[in-house]
């Protein structure tokens, strides 16, 4: 067999993902908000990837935000040319501090929904196949968490984890130090994979009857490979969708508990937490009343158009992958 | 299977969802120290903590710990606040009327105008109105609380001058104190008017609106998109076409025909709504500074409170746990499928 004609049959069966991707692409494209909102992700990640360019790092550590000119004074200070976005409390410059907090957000975005996601394959994916008393009580636990109010929880979580978490492996014990950001992502994790459970256990109890992977089971699949090669493909748009619009939701979570106070570390480049600093200076005196609104409006704007980015990729793949809304 | 046995059924059900909302509570307890956890279990100071721990039994086996720690709950008893000074149960109890105020004003405003919004969508699909829902309604998904309520009061408060943050203004406050006024049921928009001041009830109301307005703008979207793709749905059944065909006027196929089925699907996210609130509640709460649960219990979480922060979860998960009883309730009502599966 020629090299060519392999590469053919790779093209033949490839070709209905390609033409559904294709056809995904082109109805992408189409929808002047999801441009929208792809445009306000791509700009982000320049942000991020270009922030030790856009905002030089001053220490050890450059998610520490540095202090304008060596400043600890905690009213905060205007715009200026040392500090475009003016100064936070203890004259943290805001600039560097939504540049770099650019990178916290997709890190807390992505880690959270990843670990989530693959915490809800094991769960949903194991309680769909096993059926029974095991799917009963596993899911019965899953709704519990799914439908508890989520920040309630995450807050709960964030005070109760220890600064050094040691797991008992039976041969060893695996220790962590856990920063608070940390905290805030472990609590994140636990309240949000119960979704994504639901979601795969639906999926995959939906797909296990179809009559291609029967098919599959009768010539002989492992189990594991009818997993992997026919029920995921067929359950991963649904994920994705869910996905896309997790992402704002945890950034807007985590934001939430900085605000709250039980957030990043202080000084941490952190979006929620330069509103957190904010609160204080709401309001000024009669005379000059909002003389601090770059404390909050600058790091808010931030986190609100992240998280719409996300929400309108979400929103347009949600209507453009659902078969039953589309090629109406 | 009729009503009747649906509902014992439900109802029954109610009793395993609270030993687990009392387990997922207990095991983030199990991340404290003994000494950190005792304030959990006495709601008075006086004993010392060696004391507790002896008693309670704080370093015995988990389940001894459940058991003990489910008998205190059991008898009222849900700890000692320490950054409040008070006993927990009591905190509630002193607390709840604010944040019930609020939600009984936010929680008719965003269903009953999302439910509007989300039909006048589906009728209109793809023409501008549905658009520009849709942008709100994104817009204000992705609005973060603490930012969005933060604008407000900087406009409305400090530019402004048209309210200020708080429950209730100054003279209220102090007219309360003076000893004149009844508290009959903790909602200052009531109180007012069963004291016969109007002007305290018309202050409250003035003090709710921004808040309110936080509360409806991020809740809103939900109800919004579930309700369009609902009434799209209906919109396509057969019988729906069929009242079109014979020539039905349109106000008549949407509200006697392709609503009714629509509405089913929103009633039962209104659980989820619920969840959405208590969240929302805390931030909104904590900017706007009304004396509720949710500024109680974040105040409570930057000073290590833990028995506030773990009693305000208990009290939230019995709160989800009963409005999903009656979200389901109302499903098997409306829905005869449901009951009769």
């Amino acid at each position: 067999m020629s090299p060519g004609s392999r590469f053919n049959e790779f093209r033949v069966r490839l070709k209905p993902s390609l033409d559904e991707f294709k056809f995904m692409v082109k109805r992408l494209r189409k929808s002047p908000l999801s441009m929208l909102g792809i445009a306000i992700i791509v700009f982000f990640l320049a942000v991020a990837f270009l922030a030790p360019v856009l905002a030089p790092a001053q220490g050890p550590n450059p998610f520490m935000m540095p202090h304008v000119n060596n400043s600890f004074e905690p009213t905060p200070r205007p715009p200026s040319a040392e500090a475009p976005f003016g100064t936070a409390q203890y004259q943290y410059d805001i600039y560097y501090g939504v540049v770099w907090g650019a990178i916290t957000a997709f890190r807390t975005g992505i880690f959270v929904t990843f670990s989530s996601i693959l915490i809800g394959l094991v769960i949903g994916g194991v309680s769909a196949y096993y059926g029974g008393v095991v799917d009963e009580i596993m899911m019965r636990f899953t709704d519990i968490i799914f439908a508890f109010p989520g920040l309630v929880l995450a807050m709960a979580f964030v005070i109760a984890l220890p600064q050094n978490l040691s797991i008992n492996l039976g041969l060893t014990t695996v220790s962590f130090v856990l920063s608070r950001l940390d905290r805030v992502l472990i609590a994140l994790v636990v309240v949000g994979w119960s979704g994504y459970a639901r979601l795969i256990r639906g999926e995959v109890l939906r797909v296990k009857t179809e009559d291609y992977v029967e098919a599959a089971k009768a010539v002989g699949c492992s189990d594991l490979r009818v997993m992997v090669r026919h029920i995921l493909p067929n359950a991963i748009y649904p994920l994705m969708i869910a996905a896309s619009l997790d992402i704002g939701a945890i950034v807007l979570s985590a934001a939430a508990l900085s605000f709250l106070g039980i957030g990043s570390d202080l000084g941490y480049a952190d979006w929620g937490q330069l509103i957190y600093a904010s609160r204080n200076y709401i309001y000024n005196t009669p005379q000059a009343p909002l003389a601090y609104w770059f404390t909050f409006a600058v790091p808010g704007a931030f986190i609100f158009t992240f998280v719409l980015g996300w929400n309108l990729l979400g929103d347009a793949l949600r209507d453009v992958l659902d078969p039953m809304l589309r090629r109406r | 299977m009729g009503m009747r046995a649906f509902l014992i059924r439900r109802v029954l059900l109610v009793i395993p969802t609270l030993v687990g909302v009392t387990l997922l509570i207990f095991a983030v307890l199990q991340f404290f120290s003994p000494e950190q956890r005792a304030a959990i279990f006495v709601d008075r100071p006086g004993l010392s903590i060696d004391e507790i721990i002896d008693v309670y039994q704080l370093r015995a086996p988990v389940w001894i710990q459940y058991a003990n720690w489910m008998r205190t709950i059991l008898q009222g008893n849900l700890g000692w606040s320490n950054s409040i000074g008070m006993p927990v149960r009591d905190v509630l109890i002193q607390k709840w009327p604010a944040t019930a105020e609020l939600v009984l004003f936010t929680a008719p405003i965003t269903i009953l105008l999302g439910i509007y919004l989300g039909i006048k969508s589906a009728v209109h699909r793809d023409k501008p109105l549905d658009h520009a829902t849709r942008v709100v309604s994104i817009v204000g998904w992705s609005l973060p609380s603490f930012w969005f309520g933060t604008i407000l009061l900087a406009v409305f408060w400090g530019w402004l001058h048209l309210v200020e943050s708080g429950q209730i203004s100054g003279p209220v406050i102090q007219y309360i104190n003076s000893g004149h006024f009844i508290k009959y049921t903790g909602f200052m928009t009531l109180d007012g008017l069963l004291n016969g001041q109007l002007w305290i009830t018309l202050d409250a109301l003035k003090h709710l609106i921004l808040p309110v307005t936080v509360l409806v703008t991020i809740q809103i979207a939900l109800i919004v998109r579930l309700m369009r793709s609902s009434m799209l749905e209906s919109l396509n059944k057969p019988y729906v076409i069929m009242a079109r065909a014979k020539g039905l006027a349109q106000n008549e196929v949407i509200s006697k025909h392709a609503r009714r089925t629509a509405l089913i699907p929103a009633i039962t996210m209104s659980g989820l709504l619920v969840a959405g609130m208590l969240n929302g509640l805390v931030i909104t709460e904590t900017v706007f500074g009304i004396p509720g649960l949710g500024n109680w219990a974040a105040a409570a979480a930057i000073q290590l409170d833990i028995p506030a922060v773990l009693g305000f979860a208990l009290f939230s998960g019995v709160i989800f746990v009963f409005s999903n009883l009656i979200v389901d309730v109302l499903y098997a009502y409306i829905d005869p499928r449901i009951r009769l599966d």
